[in-house]
């Protein structure tokens, strides 16, 4: 038996449809499987992403705006489901300061293999 | 409780009369087993500076009233520039801007290459083929193969390895960040050389007669590859690279 390329590639365009906004945070503690939230989301940076489909691959993009999140040290970052109820990763990064002059694009690449 | 275990027992003797009225008919059961599996391969976080730029909308930048258009010295629109603003020929705003990465974080702290797109190939410096229908890469002798940036941590790097071939591991493990300056490190196999760039740390692959491939998947998903003398190289999916493991 295989798991056709047609099932996993509906299983990225469910994900597609399911998958609506992410959000930054200043919390820099590492990650962890049972997350349910960032340490510390800043409701400010909270914004709808864009998504494009390849091969059995996701990529979701969300810009943090000039006009957003200025002043703050962010550390971490999540994607969010439809109505922000879930939270589909977690991750931690270098300190970034960010300022009005700066525009923050956080792409990530989901794969079902 | 008494009536449901009565149940039970009724409902397993109903099973057993059933099959002796087929007595002759043998049950047969068979496991059907793949992996699906479900990855964060990569997140990459790219920052756009727009310092020196004439910004509409931006709450730092070309502010009415306050800032000065052409205050900044490096490009920035200039209204009667010579060089910048030109009517029909700059953008408003382009000038001054530019993308950076910031960061590019491998779920896990492994990055791996499947093939089947070039998102994480740099198809202007690569000389292969890519066989997306069949998820691998096809090189001949003399091709090569680079990534774009596999990982940008910010930190100190102390390792690149490929995973689980003893032939090409790398372990750089008295690194530090100064060394991140040192530019290309070679190393590798006698069949393949790997060089890992540590400004933006990627990968290129040099073909020189090996072939690496896939022989088997290993009890926790993560595929061999070997090195084996031949004229053409194969790379089959994912190509893993472990990073500061």
């Amino acid at each position: 038996m295989v798991i056709t390329n047609e099932a996993k590639n509906r299983l990225i365009e469910l994900l597609e449809g399911d998958i609506s906004s992410a959000i930054h945070g200043t919390d820099g503690t590492d990650p962890n499987v049972g997350d349910t939230d960032l340490g510390a989301p800043v409701a400010a940076t909270s914004a709808a992403v864009t998504t494009t489909v390849g091969e059995k691959l996701l990529n979701v993009k969300h810009i943090l705006t000039a006009n957003d999140g200025n002043g703050t040290t962010f550390r971490e970052f999540g994607i969010h489901t439809m109505a922000d109820t879930k939270l589909m990763n977690h991750i931690v990064y270098p300190d970034f300061d960010k300022s009005g002059a700066l525009e923050l694009h956080t792409i990530t690449t989901i794969r079902v293999n | 409780m008494a009536d449901i275990i009565t149940g039970i027992v009724e409902d397993k003797q109903e099973i057993k009369n059933q099959l002796g009225e087929y007595g002759d008919v043998i049950p047969a059961v068979k496991k059907f087993n793949e992996n699906l599996s479900y990855r964060n391969i990569v997140t990459r976080m790219m920052v756009k500076n727009m310092a020196g730029s004439m910004i509409w909308g931006n709450p730092d930048l070309a502010i009415w009233g306050v800032s000065k258009w052409g205050a900044a010295l490096s490009p920035t629109f200039i209204l009667n520039s010579a060089l910048y603003g030109q009517l029909g020929n700059a953008l408003l705003g382009d000038n001054g801007s530019n993308v950076y990465e910031f960061a590019v974080i491998p779920e896990g702290g492994v990055y791996r290459e499947y093939f089947g797109q070039s998102d994480y190939i740099d198809v202007d410096n690569s000389t292969g083929t890519l066989d997306a229908q069949n998820e691998q890469y096809i090189m001949e002798a003399g091709d090569v193969l680079k990534s774009t940036v596999v990982t940008k941590l910010r930190s100190p790097l102390y390792s690149v390895t490929l995973r689980d071939n003893a032939s090409i591991i790398v372990d750089e493990s008295a690194m530090t960040l100064s060394d991140l300056s040192l530019g290309e490190s070679v190393f590798g196999a006698s069949d393949c050389s790997i060089y890992v760039t540590f400004d933006d740390i990627h990968w290129t692959l040099i073909e020189n007669g090996g072939t690496i491939y896939n022989p088997e998947p290993t009890a926790d998903d993560i595929l061999k590859y070997r090195i084996e003398a031949h004229t053409a190289l194969t790379i089959a999916n994912p190509l893993e690279f472990a990073i500061n493991q």
